[in-house]
């Protein structure tokens, strides 16, 4: 089926629903007047029925005539049901069916009231005629019928009521049924041509429908791209980033958007409406800018595009603005307007002139910073500081990567480094390592490594900063730490040599005296032997003699004694300074296999006269422990520290509880790959707050001058930085406290975690409760 | 503001040609309601008929016409003409349709008819109470003659108990027809009572020389 002819159906469907319409609002219409018809009738009826015969009499007894009741109760039914029908359900067949049956019934009902005049009989025509207005052929079959079933009904049972005799002519009965066919044909023939008209009207009517819905959805269509492209532009004109206006070619405004209006400190757009420039921008403005003074007289052939211009707002703040304009033109080319905008761009110049200074500030930063690229590993950008720090052309950076300035570390290795620090969350690596500079010689330094991306590229940023000075520092902050511990324990490790020294005075001096017996005791022998009266039987009386004068027996008793004890104080003192001589030592640039029992037993040693007055020193040494590597002076001074705090803790509780017996525990343990060092002692213990700032530099709870703050703080330095191990602190107020070192025995350098690096010094320290 | 909201319902007009008619279908309760309604009413209109078409009592006439003429009220007649005596109820509406047809009977024959009108009047009432419509138009027929009929004894002499009853009486006073002349009570038309007198009058053979009453008795 062509397009045409579905566009024909589609319109003949719709006429014929018009036509239904039309057809059932005339019913309608028709229902309704004839319901009033009807309820006229029913007065007319009831009416007559009391003019013409209200009393029926015998005699002179009279009754109401039947007529009456008739009338009122007849004509009721003929009136009630059927405006019923026709008030609630107008407009259908059965409605019209049940009017038409009515009113033909009301003819007869009439004609009977009226005695049968023969003028009443063109009530039946009249109601006829009136049915036609229902437009419904149907409808005049139950008129026709009543009518037709009334004579043939008469005609049978009551002939002479109908034709007057008794016995009326066969065709007599058609007769009258044909005059009321005759009609009935015509209207049905006009109900025709007025249903024909109606189709027609309809037609019609579908026809303009359609054709005026067709112009309505192109109306709408057309209205609503309008309404989308003047949506667009009002929604371009109030969220893009720059301020519009537009003017009349007499310099009145005739419009702006929000950002405009807001710039210039006006309520809403529509205010600017009307305006002059003057209205708005101060005067100076006005006669220094570009862009007013091409809006005042525009250029039909010049555009104003990006000048840079400088405009107060209404605050009165001086801004700085990228400005353009341009003429309007109507569809005939006529200039009729200005369009102009500007950019406030500020911000972005302040922005600007700030990331300079940052670039100049980063640039010419003492500290290194290189960016590389995160494929290649090559250099792409690096400020003067790594340039001169490395002795570097900067012209040649592109070639060069970092494993050219990182000592003993390939690409590989930092690529395979930097992934793995890259792994975590934060995405950072930090390690100390050693830059080689271009002439050979190196430095140590730090360096933090982060992603970023520069210049669309991704790439590492490192910044590195320069550990010599530090590290120096640390070491001389070491060595004075070092000196503090041996000067708070001189006083002690004097008393400690004193001791064994009186000793070896005491017998030296003994020894003196009896060597000088001895020496007389042998003169006197020699003299003896000489002697004339020294004989063979006396001599031994002589000899016991000599031997009683000189106490020769006690000498002999008592001599080796003194030597022996002599020599244990002296062994005691050499000891002594063995472990100061061993503490003392300034330390080995590597680390050396060594015996952590021993250098746990000799800062015993050192340390007795600290603890000795308070507590007990109780060595639970593992007799298979390894030796580990290590740099063994550190670690006697970790040690030291460790115990002089234990004394220190104790002699502080024991001033609160005398009574009580202090006691340091020193154990060591191999737990697999590492050594574990516990040093627990039963002192004051640690609150939570002092827990976790017990490794910070220059933290103390000791009184002034006794504690500098620095001996944990180093401890915590050489154990982790120098070691690779760890210090953990178990503590319980009034209870006591334990310090755990563990150290791996296989020593290496010591990646420094970029977690570790960022968090503050309180929450670097491994804290056990 | 570039864009100005539009009512987009502002721009419609109504539709003059549009129609929506409402209309609800009817249930089918109302087709019973509607049959019934039918049925009571053919029962209404066959009572109706029936009512009109039950003939008065009547009886049969004199064979000759004993009325004398009524002292001061009698008017003479000629011995040719034909009397037409109707029993008249003065308050019966149905005889306004005998009255009507006597009328139509008078005007197919020829003047030698008179008519009497033997006008019921109860007894003990007032001489007054036959005045009325039906009275007032007794006196427009020519040649007529206006009894009062005093409790009906007159009509009932002559074998009239309904009004609406008619006796014809030929010129000599001999009775030829009884009966009345509607077809039902206060129906007008065609009828076989009249046409039965017309063709007496004019000399034919009627088709019946008495046919039933349709009015109130007397």
């Amino acid at each position: 089926m062509s397009e045409n002819k579905i566009e024909t159906s589609s319109q003949l469907q719709s006429a014929d629903d018009l036509f239904a319409e039309h057809l059932q609002s005339r019913q309608i219409n028709a229902d309704r007047a004839l319901a009033v018809v009807l309820a006229l009738q029913w007065g007319f009826a009831v009416a007559c029925a009391f003019w013409i015969s209200p009393y029926t009499w015998i005699g002179s007894q009279n009754l109401v005539h039947i007529h009456v009741w008739s009338a009122i109760l007849g004509g009721g039914m003929l009136t009630v049901f059927p405006v019923f029908l026709a008030i609630y359900f107008p407009g259908q067949r059965m409605t019209r069916m049940i009017m038409a049956l009515a009113q033909m019934q009301f003819s007869a009902l009439l004609i009977h009231l009226m005695g049968g005049r023969i003028e009443s009989h063109f009530h039946i025509f009249g109601s006829l005629a009136f049915l036609a207005f229902y437009k419904d052929p149907w409808v005049f079959l139950p008129a026709v019928s009543v009518v037709s079933l009334d004579h043939l009904i008469r005609s049978l049972y009551w002939p002479e009521s109908v034709f007057g005799v008794l016995s009326p002519e066969p065709l007599r009965a058609l007769e009258h049924a044909a005059w009321i066919i005759f009609e009935t044909v015509f209207l049905i023939l006009g109900v025709r041509q007025n249903r024909r008209s109606l189709w027609q009207l309809a037609k019609l009517q579908s026809s303009l429908t359609q054709q005026r819905d067709l112009l309505e959805q192109r109306v709408r269509n057309r209205t609503s791209e309008i309404e989308q492209q003047r949506r667009i532009l009002d929604t371009v004109l109030q969220r893009i980033p720059a301020a519009v206006f537009w003017r009349d070619n007499d310099g009145n405004f005739m419009g702006c958007n929000e950002m405009f209006s807001e710039f210039f400190g006006l309520k809403t757009p529509n205010d600017i409406i009307g305006k002059r420039m003057n209205d708005i921008i101060p005067p100076n403005d006005q006669t220094t800018n570009r862009l007013s003074s091409f809006c005042d007289s525009p250029d039909e052939n010049v555009e104003l595009v990006n000048i840079e211009e400088t405009l107060h707002d209404f605050s009165g703040d001086c801004r700085t603005v990228l400005t353009g304009a341009t003429s309007l033109h109507d569809h005939e080319g006529n200039c009729f307007g200005t369009l102009g905008s500007f950019l406030d761009i500020t911000t972005l110049k302040n922005a600007e002139s700030r990331a300079k200074s940052l670039a100049n500030l980063i640039q010419e930063s003492p500290n290194e910073l290189y960016i590389f690229d995160s494929e290649t590993y090559h250099l792409v950008e690096a400020n003067t500081g790594f340039v001169r720090s490395l002795g570097l052309d900067q012209d040649n950076l592109s070639k060069v990567s970092p494993e050219d300035f990182i000592q003993d570390c390939s690409n590989q290795d930092l690529r395979q480094r930097i992934s793995v620090a890259m792994s975590s969350p934060r995405g950072r690596c930090a390690f100390d390592t050693v830059h080689v500079r271009k002439d050979g010689t190196t430095f140590p330094v730090h360096v933090d490594i982060h992603r970023s991306i520069f210049e669309a590229r991704p790439v590492f940023v490192a910044f590195c900063t320069d550990l010599s000075d530090s590290q120096a520092m640390e070491r001389q902050l070491a060595q004075a730490q070092k000196l503090e511990s041996m000067g708070q324990l001189a006083a002690g490790i004097a008393h400690e040599i004193n001791t064994p020294m009186q000793c070896v005075s005491g017998n030296v001096e003994y020894l003196t005296m009896s060597y000088e017996r001895i020496f007389q005791f042998t003169d006197g022998l020699f003299e003896l032997l000489n002697s004339p009266s020294f004989t063979t039987e006396n001599a031994h009386s002589q000899l016991d003699a000599l031997a009683k004068k000189h106490k020769y027996s006690v000498l002999r008793e008592q001599t080796p004694g003194a030597v022996e004890e002599a020599s244990q104080a002296v062994m005691r003192v050499i000891e002594i300074v063995r472990a100061m001589k061993a503490m003392s030592h300034p330390g080995q640039q590597e680390m050396n296999d060594t015996d952590l029992n021993m250098l746990i037993h000799q800062a015993s040693i050192i340390s007795r006269n600290r603890y000795k007055y308070v507590s007990e020193l109780e060595l639970d040494l593992s007799p298979d422990l390894p030796q580990i590597p290590a740099y063994g002076a550190e670690l006697s001074q970790v040690f030291i520290n460790l115990i002089v705090n234990a004394a220190d803790a104790i002699a502080e509780r024991k001033e609160s509880e005398p009574e009580m017996e202090g006691k340091i525990t020193i154990s060591t343990i191999q737990n697999g790959e590492t050594v574990e060092i516990r040093v627990r002692d039963n002192g004051t213990g640690m609150s939570e707050d002092v827990r976790s700032k017990v490794f910070n530099q220059f933290f103390t709870t000791k009184d002034v001058g006794k504690g500098t703050g620095m001996g944990l703080s180093l401890t915590y330095n050489i154990v982790s930085s120098k070691h690779n191990g760890t210090v953990l602190v178990e503590s319980e107020p009034n209870v006591g406290s334990c310090f755990i070192v563990n150290l791996p025995m296989n020593t290496h350098q010591p990646v420094v975690d970029e977690s570790d690096a960022n968090q503050s010094d309180t929450s670097r320290v491994p804290i056990l409760t | 503001m570039l864009y100005r909201h539009t009512d987009p319902g502002s721009h419609q007009i109504a539709d003059p040609l549009e129609v929506h008619p409402k209309t609800r279908k009817i249930p089918p309760v109302l087709y019973r309601v509607a049959v019934v309604w039918a049925c009571i009413l053919a029962g209404l209109f066959f009572a109706l008929i029936a009512y009109g078409t039950t003939p008065g009592p009547s009886s049969l006439p004199p064979t000759q016409s004993p009325l004398r003429p009524a002292s001061g009220e009698l008017q003479s007649s000629a011995a040719t003409d034909w009397e037409v005596v109707m029993a008249v109820h003065p308050k019966c509406s149905c005889t306004a349709a005998s009255l009507n047809e006597l009328n139509r009977l008078l005007s197919q024959v020829d003047d030698n008819v008179n008519c009497r009108f033997l006008v019921y009047h109860p007894a003990e009432t007032d001489p007054n109470w036959i005045d009325g419509r039906i009275t007032s138009r007794l006196s427009e027929f020519h040649r007529s003659t206006i009894q009062a009929d005093e409790a009906g004894e007159a009509a009932r002499e002559l074998g009239m108990q309904t009004s609406g009853a008619v006796v014809v009486f030929d010129p000599h006073g001999k009775t030829r027809f009884h009966g009345g002349i509607t077809v039902s009570r206060n129906h007008e038309g065609d009828n076989l009572g009249v046409r039965s007198i017309s063709m007496l009058i004019q000399g034919q053979t009627p088709p019946l020389s008495t046919t039933p009453v349709f009015g109130c008795r007397l």
